[in-house]
Order: structure tokens, then sequence, then C-alpha cells
């Protein structure tokens, strides 16, 4: 009964490949049919073809592997400066209880205040270069951080910290060799979902204004109405976030050995 | 070694208070097992945690070595129902964690540490890490880690209650092994009369709401006890003999 019904996990992806195969066709059919303008939605054809050239001349050196660079710079340098002001941010606040009823309330209302909306204001104070961007980055990046750095330092396992307490360890020693390591799962949890919001945060700042960056790249395809080109740059942007995203993953399987699941 | 005088507990609940201990009087010996039992909710992990300075009394006095107890000390070894070893750690380093928090010299206490890991049969698995390990095992390794930096007083707290019956009786003769051989004063919070009688020189027999202490029984069954002590008549009638008065 139940073995007739699992597909099993090849199964499972063939069935997952089938899915999105089966909506690019009828996505093509639609365009080809010409139901809608291929100025407003071209065909997954076309896009796959602007995707192939945008490749070819990343590859090849041209100017929008400068963009991409750019991007992909302002979307890591925003990273580092979240998690680092995130990390700092939420250990205080996770061991000074004074702290954290004094600043929750203002970071809970920063939190709720849509950050985009920030992002006029940031290009007059940081200048139209790669610096409000980063900022940019980093302010949209930095509250999943803050928020797991916090839960999971307040969250280490009291039996733990009940050990070292009848080791009569000192706050320094407990926090280093028990809350930190019991915390990192949490906190690269957070890590995750910051290195895309940076990628937002970058594009987002190179929406408002500036000369470089694959943001920049699709305001002005969208002003030529080359759709088919802003599909591939999302198409673009999109890998470089799940990149990244799977480049903190990596990382988290190392540094994390003892949560793997055992054989 | 440890004097316990009209000591009590009580817990303040919003409104409601809750007496976890009242007036427990009780004096264990330098090098003695002594055993706590009790139905749960008696007081007898509270009676450790005092004990251990990790909970603070409401009255009367606690003593250990003379000196009143104001908080934890290293003179104290502890062990929990869980290993709550930290799973970042190998094995040899989860045993090592006392000298690194009391700031000793890991190197002078690497041999110590290893040859405690040999002791319980577990060298092998010394640069390996607890999730290799079987929960007795592991609890085999918090022995090696509350022995390292040669406490005084041992506190186990219901150490064997998480494990199944035979690895709980193996470590019980393992404990015997070891405790034989060092003469610690121990304190031993289980709820399995069989445990208490087989290890023990004294059981204190506690009650519920409030916790209290009811009876102290000592155990007259000779040194050293081995499996053969569980199969001895007078093991049997010992066992009865503290349940009749648990009650």
């Amino acid at each position: 009964m139940i073995a007739s019904r699992s597909l099993g996990r090849a199964g499972e992806q063939l069935l997952a490949l089938l899915f999105i195969a089966g909506c690019l066709l009828l996505w093509e059919v639609i365009c080809r049919l010409g139901l809608v303008s291929s100025l407003v939605l071209p065909p997954p054809s076309a896009i796959a073809r602007e995707f192939y050239s945008v490749c070819r001349e990343i590859v090849a050196g041209g100017p929008l592997r400068t963009d991409s660079l750019v991007t992909l710079y302002e979307t890591v340098a925003g990273f580092a400066l979240a998690i680092v002001i995130a990390f700092g941010c939420g250990v205080l606040i996770a061991e000074l209880p004074v702290l954290r009823r004094v600043l929750m309330p203002y970071l809970i209302a920063l939190n709720a205040a849509p950050k985009i909306a920030f992002a006029p204001l940031i290009l007059v104070w940081f200048g139209f270069g790669m610096s409000s961007k980063v900022v940019m980055a980093a302010l949209v990046a930095f509250f999943p951080p803050l928020v797991n750095v916090i839960a999971g330092i307040a969250g280490a396992d009291p039996q733990k910290l009940r050990l070292m307490r009848s080791l009569a360890a000192s706050r320094w020693t407990t926090f280093v060799k028990v809350k930190l390591p019991d915390a990192m799962p949490v906190i690269f949890a957070g890590l995750k979902t910051a290195i895309v919001f940076s990628v937002v945060g970058a594009v987002v700042g190179e929406f408002v204004g500036a000369d470089a960056g694959l943001g920049h790249v699709i305001k002005q395809t969208d002003y030529q109405l080359d759709v088919a080109l802003t599909f591939a740059l999302i198409v673009l942007l999109s890998l470089m976030g799940i990149l990244l995203f799977y480049a903190i993953e990596l990382i988290e399987s190392r540094v994390l050995f003892w949560t793997r699941p055992q054989q | 070694m440890i004097e316990l005088n009209k000591l009590s507990k009580v817990y303040q609940l919003g409104n409601e208070t809750f007496v976890a201990l009242q007036d427990v009087s009780l004096r264990i010996h330098e090098g003695e097992f002594y055993s706590l039992v009790g139905p749960s909710g008696c007081g007898k992990s509270t009676i450790l945690n005092i004990i251990a300075g990790l909970v603070p009394k409401t009255g009367g006095e606690a003593r250990l070595a003379s000196r009143a107890i104001t908080g934890p000390t290293r003179e104290i070894g502890m062990m929990f129902q869980t290993p709550v070893l930290l799973p970042w750690r190998t094995n040899l380093d989860n045993v090592l964690l006392p000298v690194e928090v009391f700031g000793l010299n890991r190197r002078e206490y690497s041999e110590q540490a290893l040859k405690l890991l040999d002791l319980v049969g577990l060298s092998a698995f010394a640069r390996r890490y607890p999730f290799e390990l079987s929960g007795g095992m592991q609890q085999r390794v918090a022995i090696c880690r509350m022995l390292l930096c040669d406490p005084v007083v041992l506190l186990m707290d219901e150490p064997f209650s998480a494990l199944d019956e035979m690895t709980r009786e193996y470590l019980n003769m393992e404990l015997l092994r070891i405790w034989q051989d060092r003469r610690k004063t121990v304190v031993f919070v289980t709820h399995n009369i069989g445990e208490a009688v087989l290890l023990s020189d004294r059981i204190a027999i506690m009650a519920a709401s409030p916790g209290q202490l009811k009876q102290v029984a000592a155990i007259d069954l000779p040194r050293p006890r081995s499996k053969a002590t569980l199969v001895d008549p007078t093991y049997f009638h010992q066992v009865a003999r503290i349940r009749s008065i648990l009650g």
C-alpha cells in the first residue's frame, strides 16, 4: 500500500522536472499562439536565447561581466556588513537583559518599516557609487541574522548551561564554550536568509540610482522594452542568489558537522 | 562531609507557594555512598542541587566539609540524567571540559583523561564524537568528565534512569568498581530501589508534598559488591524493607 503510493526519491525528482517542463511548455504555446504580445511576455525559448548570449558576454569579458561583478561585490559586502553588525548587536542584546528591554521595541519598529523605502535616502547619504548599494544590501539583510543570533544564544540548551554552572564557569567561558556553538545552527539559518535578502537590497539600490550593476542594466532594458533580456537578467540574478545560498550551506555543513544526520 | 540541618526550599509561583523541601536534616560521611529515593516531587533532586550550589535554599543550613554552601565549587563533580556532552567536541575534549573551565593545564590532564576513558572501556573512542556513541557509552564519558579533576564529592542525579535495564546494570557495576577503587563521597538520586540497595551504604527514603525525609536505612550488604549481590537473599530482603518504608 505504502510502497505503491510513494514514488521514491528518483521518481519525485523526475516529477518535479516534468512539472517545470510542463509549465514552460504551456508558456511557450501561449506565446506562439499569439495569445499575448511578445513585447509583454516573450516565450521561454527567447529568454533562453537571451540568457545564453548574456552568459557568453560574461565569459567573453563584456560589460555585463563588470555589471555582474559589481552586483556580486555589493551583495557580498552588504551581507558581510550586515552579519558583523547583527552578530555584535545580537550577542549584546541576548546577553544583557537591560539592553534587550531598551532596544527591542525600536528594533521591532525598524524591522517593520519597509526598508526598501529608505533607498532614496541612502542614495543621498552614501552617494551614487557602490557604497550606497552595500549599505542598502546590509539594511535589507540585517534583521534575519539579528533575530536568529538573539534567538540562538537565548535558546541555548538549559542542560548544557546547568553543566557549566555546576563547574562554576564564568559568563565568558559559558558563552564561548556552550552558548555560541549551541546557537550556530540557528545563526546559520539566519545567514542563509540574509544572503538572499542582500541580493534584493543591492538590486533595489541599483534601481534607485546607479551607473553599473545588474539592477542598473535591468532598468535600462526595461526602458528599451527588451523584455526577454530583462527576464534573462532576472534568471542570472536568481542564479547568483542560489549559488551564494549554497555556498553558505556548504560552509554550514563543514562547520556544523555534528548536526549532520548520522547513517 | 555533608551536613543538612532543617533544610527547606519553598518556591513562590505568583500567589502560590510550593514547599519542595521541609526541614530535611541529614549527615553524609566521607567516603560514603548515600542514596536518596522517593516518589517524584519529594525533593530529592532539589537536595542534590542545593548541595551542588546550583539552587539557593530558603531555610536551614547546608554545609560541605564544614563550610556553608554558597555556590558551585570544584570540590564537586556532577552527573545528570542525560550525558550532556557537547556534540562539537570529541569525547576526549568532553572529558577535559572541566580542566578548561577551571583554567588548568590541558596537557597535564590529557593523560589522566585517556586513562579514565580506558577505565570505562572507551579508549578507542577518545577522538570520536559523542554522536558516534550509544546512550550508555555517552554516560560513561560523562562519568570520566565528572572524575577527571578529582572532586571530593560526586553528585549523581538519576544518572542511569534514561538507559535500558541491561545497560543500567552494566553501568552500576562500573560505578561500583570505580567507587571501590576511589572511595569518593557519593550522593546518588534514583527512583529505582534495587539500584539504590545495590550501590549504597545508606539510603534516605523521602516522601512527597511536602518533600520530607521519612527514614534513613543502612544497607547491610558486604563489600565489594558485584553481580553476585543481585542474587543474594539479603539483597532481596533489603529491597523489600525499603519498599515497605516507602509505602
